[in-house]
């Protein structure tokens, strides 16, 4: 073989290497496409946590602020009346808007004798567990009327994420926003890609 | 050459199959398109009523319909071990069948596996009878029936349950049981394969958390040992709200949940609950340490065996918190003629009101809450409850009642075209929650217990569905 050719076949199979090595990557690097969320709400086994307490007349006082481990609810249910709407803000952007019941209303029934029990309670002294946002510089509560009932300032606490380890995590059979197929394969694998995207 | 063009070509065929390769045996192993039917099966009692006495023997049918030729057919009956005694399995018109028998003080599990050998039909068949003896050690049962159709209901095995099923265990004597009754539509509901390696066991998911309001099953009053029984339950809780007309708007409704089960035996449960039965005395102090180690939007505590609610073994309902979760005594699971299960859901999911006389209106506000009841009627002006003592007579088809009220009348406020659709049926029914509240419709599932009812019973009305529709999921994707 001429040194000519030879370096033509070199050439090539560099070629064609390089191509396989390029699609692998853009193969990889294509599924977070499918592990997409269609909205931009965390899932993060950690979240804010509000203590808060809600004086007679509905207004409310924070008590406590921090950042604890476990997932939020994303409070996405919609109300038409006795509800609080909240917002968390960066840079005096929404990022994010939930609502929640301003009453505890429970019922105990046996449907066979047709006996109940509601219980209708105010919050009083209660949590809250918010989705984190680590961008969030304000929390602000409105009432149903669209008055705000209370405003929080971030930057007055130290918020930062809780130490702990990712792998405990890893197995929950949840894939969150801090793991992927890479790093936690058991929650994010191909089913959890491919059924997110209703394949 | 190999030029640039070649390099192109090179790269989008081998790109091409990479991916493939890469998803193909994902796509085979979890059923991507799962475009097929599965085989309906359904239990009917086959004994006639006025034969069905305490100390006789009661037969359940199992029939399967929409299988095809050649097809392996799997299906599992639970029954109450403290009501009926199992007599005997024995085979229906498909031919062999092999069963396998686990019995519990409080329950038994049958799993039954036969073949399809005929052609596809599309009448059901028999696949199995199931003999009883009704021996009721709990005094539940009354000598007039009542409550002996409840015994028994339908599940669908685990493969690996399946794998323990050998040759048919012949004529096995059984200490009571009695199970619980299971639907006539049982719909395809895709369940996970269950994975007891994660801690929130996926048992239908069909997106992101962020997405989809996600609900948690919770065990109390579960041994370790009895933790399957658990998964099965929270299963079957699914599958009883699917058989309403909530799985007619999959897409609005059902699609946008993603249910889990909490697993209590995974290691990153509190060493004082792991593996361990969570009873009455530290339920609340469980709940606050492992509730939000899973996704949850809402809840649900699911009682297994003991009744929590002290009862005295004849509770049927539950405790729901309106918009966060319920708890819920699995014995209901199995009452075919009411599903308590998705009437519970009905008050967490979108905070429905009671549609029968509870005596209480809880709203300060009037109309502006409660989304099923209405204080003001229509101008026909309806007085009379004509569902009296459980049991809706001709009144109830009286043009007084057809004419909606005022919150749910498009002809008097402006309307959505989903408004238009759910509400074009709604009446003006006296009592919802009150008895001087009014209804949409002369019954639903929010109902109580109400006798000779149809299919209604188990249904949400269209009141009911457009609030969970719109309100409850509307944000949901």
């Amino acid at each position: 073989m001429s040194r000519q050719k030879f370096r033509k076949r070199i050439k090539q199979y560099l070629f064609l290497s390089a191509a396989i090595l390029i699609s692998l990557i853009a193969s990889f690097l294509s599924l977070p496409i499918f592990l997409s969320k269609k909205s931009n709400i965390p899932v993060l086994p950690y979240s804010f946590l509000l203590k808060m307490k809600q004086r007679d007349d509905y207004s409310l006082v924070l008590q406590d602020l921090s950042v604890s481990l476990g997932y939020a609810p994303d409070y996405q249910t919609r109300f038409d009346s006795d509800y609080y709407l909240f917002s968390i803000l960066s840079r005096d952007k929404v990022v994010f808007t939930g609502s929640f019941p301003k009453i505890n209303l429970v019922v105990s029934e046996d449907l066979r004798s047709s006996y109940s029990e509601y219980k209708k309670k105010k919050l009083n002294d209660f949590e809250l567990a918010l989705p984190f946002f680590s961008s969030a510089d304000k929390i602000v509560f409105f009432n149903e009327k669209g008055d705000e009932v209370l405003r929080i300032d971030l930057s007055s606490f130290n918020l930062s994420k809780p130490n702990f380890d990712k792998s405990v995590f890893c197995g929950d059979g949840v894939c969150a926003d801090n793991e992927n197929f890479i790093s936690c394969f058991k929650d994010c694998g191909f089913k959890t890609v491919l059924k997110i995207k209703d394949l | 050459m190999f030029g640039r063009k070649d390099f192109l070509d090179s790269f989008i065929i081998v790109f091409l199959i990479v991916l493939a390769v890469i998803l193909f045996p994902f796509a085979v192993k979890n059923k991507i398109s799962p475009v097929y039917a599965k085989p309906l099966y359904t239990l009917r009692v086959l004994t006639p009523a006025d034969q069905i006495r305490n100390g006789e023997i009661i037969e359940f049918g199992i029939e399967v319909d929409r299988y095809k030729s050649e097809e392996e057919l799997l299906i599992g009956a639970v029954f109450d071990a403290r009501k009926l005694k199992l007599e005997d399995v024995k085979e229906g018109d498909l031919g062999e069948i092999k069963w396998v028998v686990e019995q519990k003080e409080r329950d038994g599990r049958i799993i039954i596996r036969g073949k399809a050998v005929q052609k596809d039909l599309d009448s059901s068949t028999l696949l199995a009878v199931l003999q009883f003896r009704i021996d009721d050690k709990t005094g539940e049962l009354n000598e007039a029936g009542f409550g002996y159709t409840q015994l028994c209901s339908l599940f669908f095995p685990d493969e690996d349950e399946a794998d323990v099923l050998r040759e048919p265990v012949e004529n096995q004597i059984m200490p009571t049981a009695a199970p619980f009754s299971v639907d006539d539509q049982v719909v395809d509901i895709e369940f996970e394969r269950l994975d007891k390696t994660k801690l929130c066991i996926p048992l239908v998911v069909n997106g992101s958390p962020a997405d989809k309001m996600d609900w948690v099953f919770f065990p109390v009053n579960y041994d370790a040992d009895e933790y399957d029984k658990f998964f099965q339950e929270a299963k079957l809780g699914i599958q009883r709200l699917a058989e309403t007309n909530i799985w007619q708007y999959k897409k609005e409704v059902f699609d946008k949940m993603n249910w889990y089960a909490f697993n209590p035996s995974h290691r990153n449960v509190p060493e004082e609950f792991r593996g361990k039965r969570v009873d009455q005395s530290n339920l609340r102090d469980f709940l606050s340490k492992v509730h939000s180690m899973c996704p949850r939007d809402r809840y649900i505590v699911l009682v297994g065996n003991v009744d929590l609610l002290n009862s005295g073994g004849s509770f049927v309902g539950g405790e729901a918190a309106f918009y966060i979760g319920f708890i819920y005594p699995a014995r209901g699971l199995y009452i075919k003629e009411f599903n308590t299960f998705a009437h519970e859901w009905g008050h967490a999911a979108a905070g429905l009101m009671d549609e029968y006389d509870t005596g209480q209106w809880i709203f300060t506000n009037n109309d502006s809450a409660g989304f099923n009841c209405t204080l003001q009627a229509s101008d026909l002006s309806p007085v009379q409850d004509p569902c009296r003592g459980g049991v809706c007579g001709d009144l109830a088809d009286d043009p007084v009642y057809k004419k909606p009220c005022p919150k749910w009348d498009c002809s008097k406020k402006q309307c959505s075209d989903l408004e238009k659709k759910l509400f074009a049926d709604a009446g003006c029914f006296p009592r919802c929650s009150i008895k001087t509240a009014f209804r949409p419709a002369k019954v639903s599932v929010m109902d109580g217990m109400i006798r000779s009812a149809g299919d209604d019973i188990r249904n949400f009305n269209g009141v009911s569905l457009y609030s969970i529709i719109k309100f409850a999921f509307g944000n949901y994707r």
